[in-house]
């Protein structure tokens, strides 16, 4: 899945350690979420939607498959 | 309706795991032992073989235990180590690693099974049974477990 995490990162100048330490996962998990290689919970999904102050659709990009 | 999982503390989860080490050195020093036991009345056959086995097994478990012991106890004492590892153990991605790897390592294993009884086949009665029991062993452990995770999740 693609997120806008990266982006919104860099826009708000937090380093992958910063953001990790605050939704609780390691920086090796923000570094997979942010190359889609791995698809957060949905549980991460709001920690980190909360974090950025978005809504989830605005920093995960969810695709519907078959449409 | 939705299943409530009590998430222990981190540093009870750590003292319940130097339990388990310290069974482990416990397990290494009866292997020791009962290696040297057996080095005593050992003939030039299979008892020199368990002997050995044995001695090197227990060796082997006992210094993992040991390790791994003073690993926990490392981190129970310094708040920096405890953190971090605490954000490894419940990391999402770890834990979903952890589980797709043991899964993965279980269907393996039991082809590696099924290939070894069908190739024990061809080598030894006692060998071909005793695979064989292991190998439906290791398949109704693995039917029973996923039926308990089915009803429980």
């Amino acid at each position: 899945m693609n997120t806008n995490i990266q982006q919104l990162r860099k826009q708000l100048r937090i380093t992958q350690e910063e953001l990790a330490d605050a939704v609780g996962v390691t920086r090796q998990t923000i570094i997979s979420l942010e190359n889609g290689r791995y698809n957060a919970s949905l549980l991460l999904a709001h920690k980190i939607s909360k974090f950025f102050g978005k809504p989830i659709e605005d920093v995960f990009l969810f695709e519907e498959e078959g449409v | 309706m939705s299943v409530q999982v009590k998430q222990l503390d981190f540093r009870t989860i750590l003292k319940q795991k130097l339990v388990l080490h310290g069974l482990l050195v416990l397990i290494g020093a009866a292997a020791i032992v009962v290696s040297l036991m057996l080095e005593g009345t050992a003939g030039p056959g299979f008892e020199q073989f368990a002997a050995g086995f044995l001695g090197g097994t227990g060796a082997a478990i006992g210094g993992i235990g040991i390790f791994a012991g003073i690993q926990t106890i490392l981190a129970l004492s310094n708040p920096t180590k405890l953190k971090k590892e605490e954000v490894e153990y419940y990391d999402e991605r770890n834990r979903y690693i952890r589980n797709k790897g043991n899964a993965i390592t279980a269907m393996v294993m039991l082809f590696v099974l099924y290939a070894a009884v069908i190739a024990s086949a061809f080598i030894h009665k006692v060998v071909f049974f005793t695979l064989l029991g292991v190998m439906l062993l290791h398949a109704v452990l693995l039917a029973v477990t996923k039926l308990v995770l089915k009803a429980r999740c």
